[in-house]
Formats: structure tokens, C-alpha cells, sequence
């Protein structure tokens, strides 16, 4: 690996130091990858298949570790199909989980500006494999147990550069929510902190992500520390145990994580990557359960 | 490439399943203790017949009852169809919407009780319902005289 100038050193540092900070708290990213979709290109090949392997930590001792598995086609010069399929294991206080989460599916379209520069815009939808209620035997279980947010989403982003910052900017909007969650706190049968997330309603959030690329002078290794931002755009909701709808309070906002992904290409077709992200801003409130103090993942990637 | 597809199936293959821990199997046990000898039988303060929904198979009685925690629902003499998401509600209507509710079903046989929270005023419910809310698909109702 070639040596950076002291500036980027100085700046990988930085991120590195934030990202082993494991004390911070907590994210708030669909786990099914909103935040992990690439929105700009990362393989040269036609067809690619990637597997992906994260762990994360969550509030309340929950730990999750996730299995993905993407499958992108490139259908032409421009244009790029994009697919990912997410399995989910949750283990807690309350027990452990393991589902299918939910299903990605986008177009990734690149368009070249009048000043030459490259600019990659996408959209897509989220599917859920389950409603979000699943249970522990007969126990309802908090929104940070269940595999899936249980919403259809339509996502839409666009990824370019400024300079020497790769940008990328996203809109994940629920339009049909099927989220049938029905844990209530009050009749909960372990203590927590868990807020009632009974038939459950989420709003929409808005990511901006900006990282700086660097590049090994082999080209094999490549590093992108990078700020994730995600705003909740407006508080979300559940019913009471009277049937009556109510707002949750600090659910609504800006959740700032740090991330640092290290790719290596193993050769012209294949390639690893490892990512590692902690958050520190974050909501008063998470109800949706995606509260995750510290996430690493390895993914290897191959094409043809 | 085959490989990484059928170790992926095979993941797939493996899901919905869950486990419980020792905590919650504990909180469960102290919540619900086994019944070593009779209850005491308490006087009904309001009772009445479940009747089933279309489809549905349902028998037992639901009573009200005064217990020293404080009042409870009985569903005694108790059997219903199966259902994915099924909930106690106490209800001003035969359907759900003004509803009160109690939890989950905590089993489709058997005699069984359900808290109702201190304070609430018992006159403004006639109905108990036993309701899927995942489907939204009312099982049962019985109307509390």
C-alpha cells in the first residue's frame, strides 16, 4: 500500500478515532440499506453479485447481524439495475430473531452535465418481508427486534462530485405503510426503555453523505472516510391502547454518523470491503428500533 | 457463483425463528404462575357470552371481576379460532375503534385473566372483543350486561 501525504493521514486518523468510539450512541439508518446502497457505480463488470456480512450494536444489549445478498446488472452504458436481499438475526434481553428484513430493488442512471462531470441519479422501492409484529411465542416485541420496518418505500438519490468530495444525497419516503407492530410498553413483560411502537407510523427521512475518496498509487486499496447525515422528516406515530393515534415526541431529526469504508481490489472482477460507522448525533427518540451504537461489515463482491 | 446462491437459499431456508430468553421465560412465569389450586371464585360484576364472526368458532363466558389488584377480565370455559395477532379490547361498540386495550390473547383454550388499568370507567364499556389487529378482523364479541 503506498503511503498518503500527512494531510489525508491526519484525516483517516480522525475518522478512525470516532469510529472506535464505542461508547456513543446510536444511528438511524434502515438496516436493509438505504444507507448502504452505493449510489454511484463500484464495479466494472456486468453482472455483480455481492455478499455482505454486518454486525451491529444496538440499544438495551441488542446486537444484530445481518447477511445480504446484491446482484447488479449493468443494462446499459448509463443504466444499472440494482438488487438486495437482507436476512436478519436480533438477539436481546427479550431473546433472539432471525427473519428475512426487507428487499431493495433500483435503477441507477448516469448522465453526463454540461461541464463534463458525471452525475449517477437513482430510484427505487423497499419492500418489506414481514409486517414488523413478529413475536417471541405469544410476546409482542420492541420495533428493535423485528428484521423489517415493515413499510413500502420509494427511495430516489443522486451521487456527484465537488471537487474532491464525493457527494451523495437520497429520499427514502414510506407510501404504504403495513408496519402491524404491537408492543406496548405498559404491558411489556421485561423492564426497558422501549417506547410504544403499537401499529406503528414512519415518516420519510432525507440522507446527504460526503466522503473523500482516496485511492492507494496501485489503485489496489482504496479508503473513503465519510459524514452521513439523516434527517426524520417529522415525528412518528402509534396507537394507544384506546385506538387513538399518537406523535412520539423527539422521534423527528438529524442523526450524523461517521464512516469509513476500505475497499481492496482483489483483481479485475473481485473485491472486498470493509465499512465501519458510529454515530454521534443522534434523535432524542428512535422508536423504528434502528438505534445502533457501532456497525461493521465485510462484503465481497465479484463479477462478470 | 452457484455456491454463494445456494448458501443464500439455504439462509433463507433457515428463517422465522425466534427464541426465548431465560429473562423473559422468568418474567413469563412470574406473570402467569402455574395454578396449584383453585382460584377463589369471584363474584361477576358485569358478564356475558362470546358470539363468533363469520368463519370464526368461538365458546365461553367473559365476567368481570374485583380482584384484590384491582379489576380483571375473565374469559372462562374459553376456546376460539386461531388467529395470528389476537388482542382482548374492551369496547363502547360491538366493533373495535372506541376501544380499550387489554393485550394479547394469551391463549385460544383455557380460562384466563387480563388486568384493566386502575381508573378506568367500567360504565362506558358494554363490549368485550376479541380482535386480530394485524388483519384488522374481528374474531369475537360479547356484549357485558
Amino acid at each position: 500500500m503506498q503511503v498518503f501525504s500527512k494531510k489525508y493521514s491526519i484525516l483517516l486518523s480522525l475518522i478512525v478515532v470516532v469510529v472506535a468510539n464505542n461508547h456513543l450512541l446510536a444511528q438511524g439508518c434502515s438496516d436493509a440499506g438505504f444507507c448502504t446502497i452505493p449510489l454511484r457505480p463500484a464495479a466494472v463488470s456486468k453482472n455483480n453479485i455481492q455478499t455482505e456480512l454486518a454486525y451491529l450494536q444496538g440499544e438495551e444489549n441488542t446486537s444484530l447481524a445481518t447477511l445480504s445478498l446484491s446482484y447488479s446488472r449493468q443494462l446499459s452504458k448509463q443504466l444499472q439495475w440494482d438488487n438486495k436481499l437482507v436476512l436478519a438475526y436480533v438477539n436481546g434481553n427479550y431473546g433472539s430473531v432471525y427473519n428475512l428484513g426487507d428487499f431493495y430493488s433500483t435503477l441507477r442512471y448516469g448522465v453526463k452535465t454540461a461541464s463534463g462531470k458525471m452525475v449517477h441519479l437513482l430510484g427505487g422501492i423497499k419492500l418489506p418481508f414481514n409486517q414488523s409484529n413478529l413475536k417471541i411465542g405469544n410476546v409482542s416485541l420492541p420495533m428493535v427486534y423485528q428484521t423489517s420496518l415493515g413499510t413500502y418505500d420509494l427511495v430516489a438519490g443522486a451521487a456527484f462530485g465537488v471537487g474532491k468530495l464525493d457527494m451523495n444525497v437520497a429520499f427514502q419516503l414510506p407510501v404504504l405503510q403495513q408496519n402491524r407492530n404491537s408492543f406496548i410498553k405498559e404491558q411489556a413483560p421485561l423492564l426497558g426503555d422501549f417506547p410504544t411502537t403499537n401499529l406503528f407510523r414512519r415518516k420519510a427521512d432525507v440522507l446527504w453523505r460526503v466522503g473523500y475518496p482516496l485511492k492507494s498509487q496501485t489503485k489496489k486499496w482504496s479508503f473513503n472516510p465519510n459524514l452521513l447525515a439523516i434527517y426524520h422528516l417529522g415525528e412518528d406515530s402509534y396507537e394507544n391502547v384506546f385506538g387513538r393515534r399518537e406523535n412520539i415526541n423527539g422521534s423527528s431529526g438529524l442523526t450524523l454518523n461517521a464512516n469509513l469504508q476500505i475497499g481492496y481490489q482483489i483483481s479485475q472482477h473481485k473485491s472486498l470491503q470493509i465499512s465501519l460507522a458510529t454515530p454521534f448525533v443522534v434523535r432524542d427518540t428512535r422508536p423504528d428500533g434502528l438505534t445502533r451504537s457501532f456497525v461493521a461489515s465485510v462484503a465481497y463482491q465479484f463479477g462478470w | 457463483m452457484k455456491i454463494y446462491i445456494w448458501l443464500f437459499c439455504a439462509a433463507i431456508g433457515l428463517t422465522a425463528c425466534t427464541k426465548e430468553s431465560e429473562a423473559l421465560k422468568t418474567a413469563l412465569q412470574n406473570n402467569n404462575p402455574p395454578v396449584t389450586a383453585p382460584l377463589p371464585v369471584q363474584p361477576a360484576l358485569k358478564r356475558g357470552l362470546l358470539y363468533p364472526t363469520s368463519g370464526i368458532q368461538v365458546m365461553g363466558v367473559v365476567k368481570i371481576i374485583q380482584q384484590p389488584s384491582g379489576l380483571q377480565v375473565q374469559l372462562d370455559s374459553f376456546s376460539v379460532s386461531a388467529g395470528p395477532d389476537l388482542k382482548v379490547y374492551l369496547s363502547q361498540a360491538a366493533t373495535p375503534g372506541n376501544h380499550l386495550n387489554l393485550g394479547n390473547l394469551q391463549s385460544n383454550t383455557g380460562t384466563q385473566y387480563y388486568n384493566i388499568p386502575a381508573g378506568t370507567n367500567l360504565s362506558a364499556y358494554s363490549f368485550v372483543l376479541i380482535h386480530c389487529q394485524q388483519y384488522n378482523h374481528l374474531f369475537s364479541y360479547a356484549s357485558i350486561q
